[in-house]
């Protein structure tokens, strides 16, 4: 895609369909591939010095290192970003991964968390055993009862986290309730998704929201990575 | 994933208002704005922690992302096909697909889901509890027994002595678990043979 088709897209505001076949990939104007390629490369040649030190100060934007930004990934990133209607997204190699990096990049030791009950037994071990070995501590609550995870936040709690369907309850989560008194407590509302695939709902597009899905990898453990989204 | 509202200069996140010593002293919510939730993982977590998803698997799944719509339009017609048939099954006690009329998360699901499409997700309780539930399983030919969800090919699994075995009984209730739950992932088969084989598998369990 070229920036030219990357302005029509906001401009005609292309449908979802559309945007999972084109969003976020510029042609690569040396070989104009149609398909991603894939830069397996670990590290990225810097124009000289002074563009070096730009980019490890975070001055200007660029590839210094597959570990934070490669450009397959970001094609990635910009194509799931743009189905969900987010401002922005992060691939990581899988979904706890992408838990952990959510949850330790917005709080530390001596916070806490109020959590869906109803949740991957994986997310679960995250969050009863890990978790508190580093001083975060997670408070579990029904998520069919936003009064009883309201009642379960306190002053420490930073995040109210959730997956919008249960596994395997299958309860979907009333977004737009939890949203309505979010800004009270003034704690964070994460939420992920195993049952569906992410993308499948915007958690924000029902307005000013705060949720923000963690996209496990797009789910990234199937048997056939290709298999899934 | 951020949907770039949230005010992160509300006074309890420190991390994002305070200077990063590690980046001579950038205020991250101050220069980055509505990115801040997404650049700080980037540029602070994945370069400490470094999870990183490998070029080779982010272009699979692109991959992958260009024919959701087609495949989750598939899952789902056979998710709900699979679910309408277990509901009058003589061997079937309970069904829970989303996409049910009866499922108490219906209303919510048909609200916020894509195109009026529930998933391939579904769940039912069999006639017989744990050890009927192991011969079922054990019986199908086409189904595969593993933990994950989502795969093309239809998958099953027993959550109680698996996916959720390290709860306690309590627990397990609490995430909806009970001890004759079978999950299944209804995949991209012939909508006849998955039912062929869920029938012989039920029928001899």
């Amino acid at each position: 895609m070229t920036d030219t088709a990357d302005q029509k897209i906001q401009e005609r505001d292309y449908g979802f369909d559309t945007l999972a076949l084109h969003a976020g990939q510029e042609v690569d104007s040396a070989t104009t591939a149609r398909a991603v390629p894939i830069y397996q490369s670990t590290s990225y040649v810097f124009h000289d010095t002074d563009h070096a030190a730009d980019l490890f100060s975070l001055a200007e934007a660029g590839n210094i290192y597959t570990r934070i930004m490669n450009p397959t990934t970001d094609v990635f990133e910009k194509r799931v970003a743009a189905l969900e209607k987010g401002v922005g997204a992060l691939a990581t190699a899988s979904g706890q991964a992408a838990q952990g990096l959510a949850i330790l990049n917005i709080m530390g030791a001596g916070d806490e968390i109020v959590s869906a009950a109803e949740l991957y037994g994986g997310t679960y071990n995250q969050f009863h055993y890990t978790l508190p070995k580093v001083g975060i501590d997670v408070k579990f609550a029904d998520s069919t009862d936003l009064d009883g995870i309201r009642a379960a936040i306190t002053e420490r709690t930073k995040a109210v986290y959730a997956e919008t369907v249960g596994n395997p309850a299958l309860n979907t989560l009333d977004i737009e309730g939890l949203r309505q008194w979010r800004t009270t407590p003034a704690s964070r509302s994460l939420s992920t998704t195993r049952c569906h695939r992410p993308i499948w709902s915007t958690p924000w597009s029902m307005g000013p929201t705060s949720s923000s899905t963690l996209r496990p990898s797009s789910s990234a453990g199937t048997a056939r990575p290709s298999a899934v989204s | 994933m951020d949907g770039g509202t949230f005010p992160w200069d509300n006074g309890k996140f420190p991390g994002f208002t305070e200077p990063d010593p590690s980046y001579h002293g950038l205020e991250i919510y101050p220069t980055l704005g509505e990115l801040s939730f997404i650049l700080k993982a980037r540029v602070q977590m994945l370069r400490d922690w470094g999870p990183a998803l490998s070029p080779f698997n982010s272009f699979l799944f692109l991959q992958g992302l260009e024919t959701l719509p087609l495949r989750m339009e598939r899952h789902s017609q056979n998710a709900q096909a699979v679910a309408e048939f277990l509901q009058g099954h003589p061997k079937v006690n309970w069904v829970n697909y989303p996409g049910l009329p009866d499922h108490p998360s219906h209303e919510l699901a048909a609200k916020y889901h894509r195109g009026g499409l529930y998933g391939a997700i579904l769940g039912f309780g069999i006639e017989g509890g744990l050890e009927a539930g192991k011969r079922f399983i054990n019986g199908l030919e086409l189904h595969s027994l593993l933990a994950n969800v989502g795969d093309a090919k239809s998958l099953v699994i027993h959550p109680a002595s698996t996916t959720h075995s390290q709860l306690s009984i309590d627990e397990q209730k609490s995430t909806g678990v009970t001890d004759d739950y079978v999950r299944l992932s209804v995949g991209l088969e012939s909508i006849d043979d998955i039912l062929y084989d869920l029938d012989t598998a039920l029928n001899g369990a």
